[in-house]
């Protein structure tokens, strides 16, 4: 970690040198100091904020600038690179305000206090030893804003100071490891893990029980090896979570709706890298909430509902996936209307709308150029449609559904890996290649027989469990991705006359039936992205090593097409 | 100026910043300079007048952004003082500062420094500096 160790660049590297130990004891001292020094600049900022907040001044906005100046320039120098950065803002922000190009506003002080407690808890977290790192990103945005001269929407402070740890006993030993270093770790422990397949191949083969229970044994190893380095780079969900509650109280300020955000389930741990990519789905669908899901306060009273609507923002984890929801008590999504928008959107006609289940209406409100919303307001911001959301998941290997009922409230469920290095997959062949399509979306694997498959106006089905599935052939989706000679098969011959094995796959929020020649097993593999050579290829997510060192690809079956 | 030429140097480390100010004083202090510190332009006016004669200054090391009175005023009063018309004077600028830099370069300062800067190489700018001169 970069952050709280000293960082000295040395033009010529020459072994541990004279003037090497005079610049590490130097600076070493200097850290001591700017501890020290910090705490003083960061007192006086707050109280020349309180002056400022009574009453705009020149000499003031001059003074947080020249103390933000050298609070920035101290933490560059001693290597506090959080700390810098954020200052920086802070000073960019002041250096506006004195300049001209900015006012003072309630909302910019707000921001400046904000940016100050911020300040303060990097300081103390280096203070006791930490790397000073803090999760600053929505605060600088909102600086960056600022910056550019768009108004800020008010933030509320949080009115309690972050609790001090009082509980010195139990400090856990720690060490700190750079993220590199994790990540190499964690990509050797991904190859390790598909190793013991070979083994157990090779025992199975030989019927040797010993070896048999011995590669078991490895194997069972390795996943917890797997599992444990996995478990070191995730953070608690919590860490994303917290940067939601300002943001739901200014929501919660539009006129007319009372809102409320409950949390659960925070310490739910969540990859580092999709916790960032998380960031804006998860708020893009909050805002959604209270937009579209929470009915103004007036037409809750009517229903005798409370007049504070709540919002549910979730984490959950079950085995390897970590299970995302974001659930309101509103109005609930009324499929017709949903059906009605579809059809003045274009994207089907009445009769195709009329003729679409409740369940699959419902799903069209993740259909790109969907969007109840006539006009882009301040809250739902940027006009994105849940679409983008559902996108922004689907990158990460994950899926978005919504469950819904009429008056009671909607409630969006994203699943996410815990993991973005290692998937589990369902192996298939078709012809000669082998595919895998990724666990999560695959919902069962069937054995079907010719008479099960029934022809209907909108081509072949398959009845399961009363609901009619429509039924393809993978291969007619057109993966001729290699040059070896796979006869493309003739549609008309699609369907088999013989017992095939299928599954069953969740694909654009409806189960689809998908045949293929043979299921080959499930595979835990490190996914590899593909070669810059190939380009990205529709329907293709990435490629894999099975243990027998040939290469598959990994399906993206929502990025399949006809 | 001290008697023998090998011998040290008088230094004024002027910066608003104390741990910047100790760091630069230590590094200084390695070396076996003579070192006095202010933590102004105001403070640093106030040295460089009480140095007369033998304790004159040989190098001002100066920061630019400083309460009361900053580094390029007290620039501009150094340069507008015959006795001082000659003394190097290194500044201390912040990455993106380039504007004040280049106005002090105008004022007359000798040389600069970036923050963040290795002691070291403070020292070798210094050396470098007071060679110049003899």
């Amino acid at each position: 970690m970069r952050n709280g160790d000293v960082q000295i660049e040395s033009g010529t590297r020459a072994p541990m040198t004279e003037t090497d130990d005079l610049d590490a004891q130097l600076l070493r001292q200097m850290q001591q100091d700017f501890l020290a020094e910090s705490l003083e600049i960061l007192d006086r900022l707050g109280t020349l904020l309180v002056k400022l907040e009574k009453g705009g001044d020149p000499d003031l906005i001059d003074a947080i600038f020249r103390e933000m100046h050298t609070l920035k320039g101290t933490a560059g120098f001693v290597g506090f690179e959080s700390i810098r950065t954020l200052a920086h803002k802070l000073e960019d922000i002041f250096g506006a305000l004195r300049d001209g190009p900015l006012d003072v506003t309630p909302e910019l002080i707000d921001t400046a206090f904000a940016g100050v407690q911020m300040l303060a808890a990097m300081r103390e977290d280096i203070a006791r030893g930490g790397t000073g790192e803090a999760d600053a990103a929505s605060l600088i945005a909102r600086l960056e804003a600022a910056q550019r001269g768009e108004k800020l929407a008010p933030v509320e402070l949080p009115t309690s100071q972050p609790e001090p740890d009082t509980t010195p006993a139990t400090v856990e030993t720690t060490l700190r490891v750079k993220v590199e270093t994790l990540d190499t770790m964690m990509e050797l422990v991904g190859e390790l893990i598909t190793a013991p397949n070979a083994l157990m191949a090779i025992a199975e083969r030989l019927q040797d029980e010993q070896l048999t229970s011995n590669a078991a044994v490895i194997s069972r190893l390795i996943h917890e090896l797997g599992m444990q380095v996995s478990s070191v780079r995730p953070v608690p969900v919590e860490r994303l979570f917290n940067r939601f509650t300002g943001v739901v109280r200014n929501l919660g300020r539009e006129p007319g709706k009372e809102v409320q955000l409950v949390i659960e389930g925070g310490d739910a741990p969540l990859d580092r890298a999709i916790s960032e990519r998380m960031y804006d789905p998860l708020i893009h669908l909050l805002r959604n909430a209270v937009d579209h899901g929470l009915e103004p306060t007036v037409d809750r009273r009517r229903v005798g509902k409370p007049a504070e609507g709540t919002i549910r923002l979730s984490a959950e984890r079950r085995g390897d996936v970590v299970i995302l929801r974001v659930a309101d008590d509103g109005r609930g999504i009324d499929a017709d209307r949903v059906r009605r928008v579809a059809v003045e959107r274009g994207l089907y006609s009445k009769e195709e709308a009329a003729a679409l289940s409740d369940e699959r209406a419902i799903h069209l409100i993740f259909a790109s150029g969907f969007s109840t919303s006539t006009t882009v307001t301040d809250v739902s911001g940027r006009g994105v449609g849940l679409d983008v959301v559902m996108q922004n998941v689907r990158h990460l290997r994950g899926n978005t559904s919504v469950e819904t009922e009429l008056g009671r409230g909607t409630t969006f469920v994203i699943q996410l890996p815990l993991s973005l290095a290692i998937l589990q997959v369902q192996l298939v062949c078709v012809g000669e290649h082998t595919y895998a399509l990724p666990l999560h979306i695959v919902r069962e694997t069937r054995q079907i027989a010719p008479g099960e498959i029934q022809t209907m106006q909108r081509g072949k089905v398959l009845f399961v469990r009363d609901t009619a599935l429509p039924v393809r052939r993978l291969s007619d989706f057109g993966l001729q991705i290699s040059d070896c000679g796979d006869p493309t098969p003739n549609p008309q011959s699609a369907i088999p006359n013989r017992i095939s094995p299928a599954i069953v796959i969740r694909r654009a929020g409806r189960d689809e039936v998908l045949l293929v020649d043979e299921l080959v097993g499930k595979q835990q593999v490190v996914l590899k992205p593909l070669s810059p050579y190939l380009g990205r290829m529709r329907g293709v997510d990435g490629a894999a090593i099975l243990p027998d060192g040939s290469v598959t690809l990994i399906l993206d079956v929502e990025g399949l097409v006809d | 100026m001290t008697i023998g030429c090998s011998v040290s140097a008088t230094i004024l480390a002027v910066d608003d910043s104390t741990s910047v100010r100790k760091m630069v004083e230590s590094a200084l202090r390695s070396r076996r300079y003579q070192v006095v510190t202010a933590g102004d332009g105001i403070q640093a006016l106030h040295a460089l007048e009480s140095g007369a004669g033998d304790s004159r200054f040989d190098l001002v090391v100066l920061d630019i952004n400083m309460p009361r009175l900053d580094g390029l005023s007290l620039l501009k009063i150094v340069r507008a003082h015959a006795e001082w018309a000659d003394l190097p004077v290194l500044i201390l600028t912040t990455e993106g500062q380039e504007g004040d830099r280049d106005q002090a370069l105008m004022l007359g300062a000798t040389d600069y420094m970036v923050k963040p800067f290795r002691p070291t190489q403070l020292l070798a700018r210094v050396a470098a500096l007071l060679a110049q001169r003899e």
